[in-house]
C-alpha cells in the first residue's frame, strides 16, 4: 500500500465537511474582539500616562514651583472612549488642538467604525440608508456622539462633517449613513431646515 | 482621506476571499485534529475571527491558513484549561449520526483519534491543507526534521489502524518479491 493510497482515504474522509460559519458572523466578532483590545490597551496608556503624568508631578514639585498655566499640556481635539454595550463616544474637546479627519476617521476605524470624516463639507450617498437613529445619539455631554458599532447595517458607513465656525470657535458636527460603495456626493453647505442630514447640539471648541 | 477609507475596504475584501477560499480546508484540518466536527466548527469561526481581528499581520504570515488551524488548536488548548474536561481522544469517536450526515469515514476518524497530538497536527496540515514540511515547521514551531519524523510516524500508526478497513476503501497492497 503505497502512501497515496493511505492517504486518499483520510483526505476523502473529511471531504464531506463544510464551513457553516457565514463570514459576516465571523467578521463581526472579529471586529468586536478587536475593539476590546483596543479598549483595553487604551486603558493601560492612560494608566501609564497618569502614573507618568504623576511621577513628573512629584519629581517636579520637589525642584521648583512652575507658575499657573505654565507647561499645560496641549489637549487633543478630540477623544474616543469605549463606552458601555459595546457604544463607542466621540467627543470634541473645547480647548483642543486642530481637528485631523484623518486621525479621527483612524480612531474611529480601530474602535470598528467606518466612517469618511471632512471638515468644512459633509460626505453623503443616494439614496440614504435607514437607521441613523439607531447607530448615533447625542452623548451625555452636548460637544460629543454616542456611537453603536453593532447597529451599523451591513455595507453602510458613518459620514461626518466637522464644521467650524467663522469665528473658529466653535464646531458643529453633522453625520449621516452612507453606502458603502456608492458614489459619495460632499457638499459644503452647512444646511438649511428641512433637510435630510442630522446635527449636533454646536459643541465649544 | 479617501485613501484610508479604500485600505480598509481592500482589506475586508482580501478577507472575505480569504474566508471563502480556505474556509472548508482550515475546517477539515481542525476537524482531523480534535476529531469532534461540531467543536471544530466553533474552534475554526473562532480561529477565523481572529484573523480578521489582526489581519494586516496575519496576512503577512507565510501561510495565514496554517496560523488559523493553529490558532484553532490552541484555543482548544486554552477553551480545555478554562473548562477543566476534555474527552481523551483514543476513547473519543464521533457519533455515528453526525459522521455519516457530513460524510465522515468514522474508522478514519477513529485512526486520526489514536494518533499522539503532535502527530495528528503535522499529518492534516500536510495532507488536508497541502502545506509542505517547511511551512508545516513553521506554522507549528519545530524543526523541519521533526515534521518529516512525525509524518513518517502517523502514516505507519494510520497504515496500522486502518489495515482491517482496507477492503473498504479498495486499497490493495503491493508485495514486491
Amino acid at each position: 500500500m503505497s502512501d497515496n493510497d493511505l492517504l486518499s482515504p483520510v483526505r476523502d474522509s473529511l471531504s464531506g465537511l463544510h464551513m457553516q460559519t457565514p463570514v459576516e458572523r465571523v467578521m463581526k466578532t472579529g471586529t468586536a474582539r478587536r475593539r476590546r483590545r483596543r479598549a483595553t490597551l487604551t486603558g493601560l496608556a492612560t494608566a501609564s500616562g497618569v502614573t507618568l503624568a504623576l511621577i513628573a508631578t512629584s519629581l517636579g514639585s520637589a525642584s521648583h514651583t512652575a507658575p499657573p498655566g505654565a507647561g499645560r499640556p496641549q489637549l487633543a481635539a478630540f477623544t474616543l472612549t469605549s463606552g458601555p454595550a459595546g457604544a463607542t463616544n466621540l467627543t470634541l474637546n473645547k480647548d483642543g488642538g486642530p481637528l485631523d479627519p484623518a486621525a479621527i476617521r483612524q480612531a474611529l476605524a480601530q474602535h470598528g467604525i467606518p466612517a469618511v470624516v471632512t471638515v468644512g463639507e459633509l460626505c453623503d450617498t443616494n439614496p440614504d440608508p435607514d437607521g441613523v437613529a439607531q447607530v448615533i445619539s447625542p452623548a451625555p455631554q452636548a460637544d460629543g456622539v454616542t456611537i453603536n458599532p453593532a447597529a451599523i447595517p451591513q455595507g453602510t458607513e458613518l459620514s461626518f462633517g466637522l464644521f467650524p465656525n467663522s469665528n473658529s470657535t466653535n464646531v458643529g458636527i453633522k453625520f449621516h449613513l452612507i453606502n458603502e460603495n456608492a458614489a459619495l456626493q460632499c457638499s459644503t453647505d452647512q444646511g438649511q431646515p428641512g433637510q435630510a442630514h442630522h446635527d449636533l447640539p454646536t459643541a465649544t471648541q | 482621506m479617501l485613501v484610508r477609507r479604500e485600505g480598509v475596504r481592500d482589506q475586508r475584501a482580501e478577507f472575505v476571499e480569504f474566508y471563502e477560499t480556505n474556509k472548508d480546508a482550515c475546517l477539515r484540518a481542525i476537524a482531523g485534529s480534535v476529531v469532534d466536527r461540531h467543536l471544530a466548527e466553533e474552534l475554526a469561526a473562532e480561529a477565523f475571527a481572529r484573523a480578521w481581528a489582526t489581519w494586516p499581520r496575519v496576512s503577512r504570515h507565510p501561510s495565514p491558513a496554517g496560523w488559523v488551524v493553529r490558532t484553532a488548536l490552541n484555543t482548544r488548548v486554552s477553551w480545555w484549561r478554562r473548562r477543566r474536561r476534555e474527552v481523551p481522544l483514543a476513547a473519543h469517536e464521533p457519533a455515528t449520526s453526525d459522521a455519516s450526515r457530513y460524510g465522515i469515514d468514522r474508522d478514519v476518524m477513529v485512526a486520526l483519534g489514536n494518533l499522539p497530538s503532535r502527530q495528528r497536527e503535522v499529518i492534516t496540515l500536510r495532507l488536508l491543507l497541502d502545506l509542505d514540511t517547511e511551512t508545516t515547521a513553521k506554522v507549528l514551531g519545530i524543526a523541519p526534521g521533526t515534521v518529516t519524523a512525525h509524518l513518517s510516524r502517523a502514516i505507519r500508526a494510520l497504515r496500522r489502524g486502518l489495515s482491517s478497513t482496507i477492503p473498504d476503501h479498495n486499497i490493495t497492497e503491493v508485495t514486491h518479491p
